[in-house]
């Protein structure tokens, strides 16, 4: 989108290949990965985590992996409450 | 110190917003909003159909807002009533999100309403009664408190 600042005019052109590219780095998967990680360890035992590069990011999945561990998600939200520990 | 700003308080905040409001439309002035359903414990009478709300974790956002994280759970009257449960979650989220944009959830100051998951099935283990459950990040003004 052209823009004039003080006269000149200033054109943005997004890369939309080089985006995909940071989102899908190794750098992205290892963040993305502590990320999950801390959610599961912070709900506790039977909750798992799985990391995907996809084609345009990378995605991490943390779910119940243990009959106890849906249970406790059912009753207590335990995984639901983990969520800010992603946010660190 | 002569003031601080404690985070609202918001399962009250919400609880009371959603009573009021929900006890407003029709069909659902039956249902009941509160903090916690104790169906696992002996002798318990739970209501046929409830709301209960839970606050489950949030950031703060600047010095005076935070970003609430609260999850409602919708509660049908047997095993069998989902479709009940869906639709008391679905409107209670929607009255949720109707706080953005009347910028304030009660009386505390709500900018924003983000919602996290809508509402997913989530039957109780317990009781086996149908449940759907939803999460949203509320922003809420803090209270001021002067010593």
């Amino acid at each position: 989108m052209p823009t004039n600042l003080g006269g000149k005019v200033t054109k943005l052109v997004f890369k939309t290949a080089g985006f995909r590219q940071i989102l899908r780095s190794g750098a992205a998967r290892a963040d993305v990965s502590r990320r999950a990680n801390a959610m599961a360890t912070t709900a506790g035992e039977g909750f798992g985590v799985e990391v995907h590069t996809g084609a345009n990011r990378v995605r991490a999945t943390v779910a119940t992996e243990t009959w106890d561990a849906a249970k406790r998600e059912a009753t207590d939200k335990v995984l639901t409450r983990a969520i800010g520990a992603g946010r660190g | 110190m002569d003031e601080i700003v404690e985070p609202a308080d918001g399962e009250t905040v919400l609880i009371l917003y959603l009573r009021n409001l929900l006890g407003q439309q029709p069909g659902f002035e039956d249902v009941v909003v509160l903090g916690a359903l104790d169906a696992a414990a002996r002798d318990y009478e739970p209501p046929a159909e409830a709301v209960t709300v839970r606050l489950t974790g949030g950031v703060p956002r600047d010095v005076a807002v935070d970003d609430l994280q609260l999850t409602i759970t919708a509660w049908g009257r047997d095993p069998g009533d989902d479709v009940r449960a869906s639709d008391i979650a679905r409107r209670s989220a929607g009255l949720i999100r109707a706080a953005e944009r009347l910028g304030y959830m009660g009386e505390t100051v709500c900018n924003s309403v983000r919602p996290l998951s809508l509402p997913y099935k989530d039957p109780d283990p317990v009781t086996s009664r149908a449940r759907y459950s939803a999460t949203f990040a509320v922003s809420m003004r803090g209270q001021i408190v002067r010593a």
